[in-house]
C-alpha cells in the first residue's frame, strides 16, 4: 500500500474524523517529533503494525486507539501546561486511579494527571515497536538490562531525562506490589531531577496465603488510612482540596465503565471468538490508568465496539473456527502483540487477560459509604496484586465464567513479585481446575529478549496440545 | 508411505514409515544453511534405500527449528508433540521424555493416554544443550564429541562447575585445567552440569520425572550425560537405538494420521515435491 501522508493516514486508522485533521495533524507531527518517531515509523504503523494486529475494520477499535493517541499528544504538552501554572500530578501502576480522576474532576483546567510511562509504553511499542530507545536510555544511565527491571520504570526515567515530560508537582507512587517503582523515583530525584517530588503509599504483603483480604476489616481500614494520608499529602502539595463526594462520583463512574468492559469480555468469550485479543485489550486499561483527556472518549469507543462485536456474535462471525480451544492468559499486553497473534494463527484463542477480567465480587458496589474504605476494599478485591492463594480462587471463577479450556501464566519476568509467584499460582490453579496450565517465560512490555522465533516452538506446542485435547 | 522430516539446528533427519507404522528407512545429515535443501536431501537419502520415489509418499509432516522453511511438507508441527508421538511408538509405556538436542533441551511429561500433559524447554539460553557440550569439549578439552562420554565414565573425582552458562563455564574449565584437574573429571563435571540444568528445568515446571524415562536427542548418545541423569534423578534412563530420530518418527506418525483424515475429507492429498522443492522460505 502506498501511503502519501503517513501521519494523516495514521490518524485516520486510529479513528480521527476528517474534520479533526486540521487540529490534530500538526499536533501529532509535533508530538511524534518529540517522541522520536519518524515518517518511516508512521509508515510501519500504517502498513504493518496496525493492520497486522488490530481489528481496524471496527469503528470502535479505531476510536479506542485514537483515545491513546490523543492522550499521548496531551502528555507531550505537559511541559506547556506546567509553564501556564497547571499542577502536574503523576502516578504509577498499581495505583488506585479514583483519586487522580477526583483531582481532575475538581479542577479540570488547573490539574494535569497521568501515569506517563503507561501511555508512552503502550503507544511506542504497540503501534510502532519502538520502545527500545527509551529502555536503552535508562539502561545506559543506571538501570541495568534484564534483572527483572520493569520497562515502565525505565520508560518513566527515560522520558524525564529526554525532556518529554516535565517534573511533577507531586508524583504519588504506590509500593503495593513492586519495590522497584518507588526506588526508581528516588533514583530520578537523586541523580537527574531534584524537583522530582514523590509521595509513597505502601502496603506490606503480610497476610497468610489464601486470606480474602477485602473481607478483613483491619486490612481494609489500614489501606484506607494509607490512601487517605497519601491523598491529603497530594492535595496539600498542589493546594487544591477535593471533596469526598468527588471520590464517590468517580467510584460510580468506574463501576459503570467496569460493567461495560465486563460485557465486552463476555462477548469476547463467545464461540467463535469474535475479536482478536490485542484489539480489545486497550479498553481494560481504562480501569487502571487515568486519562487526563477524560474517560468519556473511551466510554464512547467502548459503546461502539460492544455494538459491533455483539453483531459479530449474533452473526456467528469469528476470528477462529467455532469450537476452537481457548485459553485464559494471565496478561496479554499489546506491546508484544505477536504473542496473541501466534496463538490465534495456530488455532487457539486467548480472548481475555485474567489480570484485567473482573470477578462478580469486583463488579459489586462497595460495601462502605466512606470513599477511602470503598476504594481500599475495591483494590483488595483485585487479589492479583496481593495474595496468590486468593487470586487462585478468583482465577478459577474467571475460567468457569468464560468457559476456557486452560490457562497460560508467565510473561511477567520483568516483575520480581508477580513473576516469582506465577509458578506457585499455576500449580494451585491446575490442582483446583484439573485443566491444563502452561507457562511462558517472557516480558509482556519488552520483547528484546524474546523473539517470535524463540517462543514459536513453545506457543505452537501449547496450541497443538490444546487442539489434540479438544479433539 | 508417510514421511517425517525433523530439521534441527545441527542435524536433519527423515523417517519413512508404512501403514503399519513400521520404519522403512531413515536418514540423518548435517543441517545446511538452506533448510529447505537440508529437508529435501534427507528425504532423498531415505527414499534411496526404499527404491521408491517422491510420488509414493502420501503425506509429509515437518518439525524441528527449520520446519517452516521446508515447503514440501503438507503439515508443520512443533517438535514437542512429535517427540511424544515418536517415543510412544518405540516405548508405549513412556511417561517422561528428556530430549537434548543441538540448541535446545526439553522435558516432556505424558499422561496415561500418552498425550503431552506438561513440557518445559529452554527458550533463550544454550546452557545444558548439545551446543554447550560441543563448545566445552571441542574448544576447551580438545576432544572429539564422541570421546567425551567414555572418558567421563572413567572419572573418580568429578569436578563441580558453578556455572551452566556456556561462556562462563568455558572460563571455569580453563581454570580447572590450570589447576591440573584430570580431563575425565572435567568431562563428568560437564555431564553433571547438563543433567542438573535439565532436571531443574523440568522440576520447575512441576514435572515429576515418572518412569519409564526415555532420553533422546543427539546428546543421548553421550553415555556420560546419561549416567549423570540417572545419578541425579536416582532413576533408570532408557534410550532408543537411534535417539536422534524420535521427532522425525513422530512426524511420520502424524503424517499417517493426517493423511487418513485428509483422505476421509476427500481433499487433494499433497502437492508434488518436485514443484515445491523450488520454493524457498
Amino acid at each position: 500500500m502506498m501511503v502519501k501522508n503517513a501521519y494523516e493516514e495514521f490518524l485516520r486508522l486510529t479513528g480521527f474524523e476528517e474534520e479533526e485533521m486540521a487540529e490534530y495533524l500538526p499536533e501529532w507531527r509535533k508530538a511524534s517529533e518529540k517522541l522520536g518517531l519518524t515518517e518511516e515509523d508512521m509508515r510501519f504503523a500504517v502498513q504493518e503494525r496496525l493492520p497486522d494486529h488490530f481489528a481496524l475494520e471496527l469503528e470502535g477499535i479505531r476510536k479506542l486507539l485514537g483515545c491513546f493517541v490523543k492522550e499521548t499528544i496531551d502528555l507531550t504538552k505537559a511541559g506547556e501546561y506546567k509553564q501556564r501554572g497547571t499542577k502536574i500530578v503523576y502516578g504509577i501502576l498499581p495505583a488506585v486511579l479514583h483519586f487522580y480522576y477526583a483531582l481532575k474532576l475538581t479542577a479540570p483546567e488547573r490539574i494535569f494527571v497521568s501515569f506517563p510511562d503507561i501511555f508512552i509504553t503502550f503507544v511506542m511499542n504497540s503501534f510502532f515497536h519502538k520502545l527500545a530507545p527509551y529502555l536503552e536510555e535508562a539502561e545506559k544511565t543506571g538501570i541495568p538490562y534484564g534483572c527483572r527491571h520493569c520497562a515502565l520504570n525505565k520508560t518513566r526515567y527515560a522520558i524525564r531525562r529526554l525532556g518529554i515530560i516535565p517534573s511533577p508537582d507531586i508524583n504519588w507512587i504506590w509500593g503495593f506490589v513492586c519495590d522497584e517503582g518507588p526506588k526508581t523515583d528516588e533514583f530520578i530525584q537523586l541523580y537527574h531531577d531534584p524537583e522530582w517530588k514523590t509521595y509513597v503509599t505502601r502496603l506490606p504483603h503480610d497476610q497468610p496465603l489464601g486470606t480474602v483480604e477485602d473481607e478483613v476489616i483491619e486490612r481494609v481500614e489500614y489501606l484506607a488510612a494509607q490512601m487517605k494520608d497519601g491523598f491529603e499529602s497530594v492535595q496539600k502539595e498542589i493546594g487544591i482540596k477535593v471533596s469526598e463526594e468527588k471520590i464517590k462520583e468517580v467510584i460510580d463512574i468506574w463501576q459503570k465503565y467496569a460493567a461495560k468492559v465486563s460485557e465486552l469480555g463476555r462477548l469476547m468469550s463467545a464461540d467463535p471468538q469474535p475479536l482478536g485479543a490485542v484489539s480489545g485489550r486497550f479498553f481494560w486499561e481504562g480501569l487502571f490508568t487515568p486519562f487526563n483527556t477524560g474517560i468519556e472518549s473511551m466510554d464512547k469507543a467502548l459503546d461502539i465496539t460492544i455494538k459491533e462485536v455483539r453483531q459479530r456474535v449474533s452473526n456467528k462471525e469469528g476470528i477462529l473456527p467455532q469450537g476452537a480451544p481457548k485459553l485464559l492468559i494471565y496478561s496479554m499486553h499489546p506491546s508484544v502483540p505477536w504473542i496473541a497473534k501466534m496463538f490465534e494463527e495456530n488455532g487457539v484463542g486467548i480472548p481475555l487477560s485474567e489480570f484485567f477480567v473482573l470477578t462478580k465480587k469486583q463488579l459489586r458496589p462497595p460495601s462502605f459509604e466512606d470513599p477511602y474504605m470503598a476504594a481500599a476494599e475495591g483494590w483488595l478485591r483485585t487479589s492479583g496484586m496481593v495474595n496468590p492463594g486468593y487470586q487462585a480462587e478468583q482465577i478459577c471463577e474467571k475460567m468457569t465464567t468464560h468457559k476456557v479450556d486452560g490457562m497460560v501464566f508467565g510473561l511477567m519476568d520483568f516483575d520480581r513479585w508477580l513473576g516469582s509467584s506465577h509458578r506457585l499460582l499455576a500449580r494451585m490453579v491446575e490442582e483446583k481446575t484439573q485443566l491444563p496450565v502452561f507457562y511462558i517465560e517472557g516480558d509482556n512490555w519488552d520483547d528484546r529478549d524474546y523473539s517470535p522465533e524463540a517462543l514459536r516452538t513453545r506457543i505452537e506446542s501449547i496450541c497443538e496440545i490444546m487442539k489434540m485435547r479438544k479433539a | 508411505m508417510f514421511a517425517g522430516i525433523d530439521i534441527g539446528s545441527v542435524t536433519t533427519k527423515a523417517v519413512i514409515i508404512n501403514d503399519k507404522e513400521e520404519t522403512l528407512a531413515f536418514s540423518l545429515i548435517p543441517t545446511r544453511f538452506d533448510r529447505q535443501e537440508s529437508g529435501a536431501e534427507a528425504l532423498k537419502l531415505a527414499l534411496c534405500s526404499t527404491r521408491k520415489t517422491n510420488d509414493d509418499i502420501k503425506y509429509i509432516v515437518s518439525t524441528g527449528y527449520g520446519r517452516r522453511a521446508f515447503s514440501s511438507s503438507d503439515k508443520v508441527l512443533p517438535e514437542i508433540v512429535c517427540h511424544a508421538s515418536g517415543t510412544k511408538l518405540l516405548f508405549p509405556e513412556v511417561k517422561t521424555i528428556i530430549d537434548i538436542g543441538g540448541q535446545d533441551s526439553k522435558v516432556i511429561e505424558l499422561d496415561k493416554n500418552g498425550a503431552v500433559s506438561r513440557f518445559e524447554m529452554n527458550d533463550k539460553c544454550a546452557a545444558g544443550t548439545g551446543r554447550f557440550l560441543e563448545v566445552l569439549t571441542e574448544r576447551i578439552l580438545n576432544l572429539r564429541i564422541d570421546e567425551i562420554g567414555p572418558l567421563a565414565l572413567r572419572s573418580k573425582q568429578p569436578c563441580t562447575l558453578s556455572s551452566v552458562c556456556t561462556v562462563f563455564a568455558e572460563s571455569e574449565i580453563i581454570s580447572l585445567l590450570s589447576e591440573h584437574w584430570a580431563k575425565e573429571d572435567i568431562a563428568y563435571g560437564i555431564s553433571r552440569a547438563i543433567a542438573k540444568r535439565v532436571i531443574g528445568m523440568g522440576a520447575g515446571g512441576q514435572i515429576g520425572f515418572e518412569e519409564p524415562i526415555v532420553f533422546s536427542g543427539g546428546v543421548a548418545r553421550n553415555i556420560g550425560v546419561a549416567k549423570a541423569l540417572e545419578e541425579e534423578l536416582g532413576k533408570k534412563i532408557i534410550s532408543p537405538e537411534n535417539p536422534q530420530l524420535t521427532a522425525a518418527l513422530g512426524a511420520a506418525v502424524f503424517a499417517k494420521e493426517h493423511s487418513k483424515r485428509t483422505e476421509a475429507s476427500q481433499q487433494p492429498l499433497r502437492k508434488s515435491i518436485e514443484n515445491s522443492n523450488n520454493t524457498k522460505d
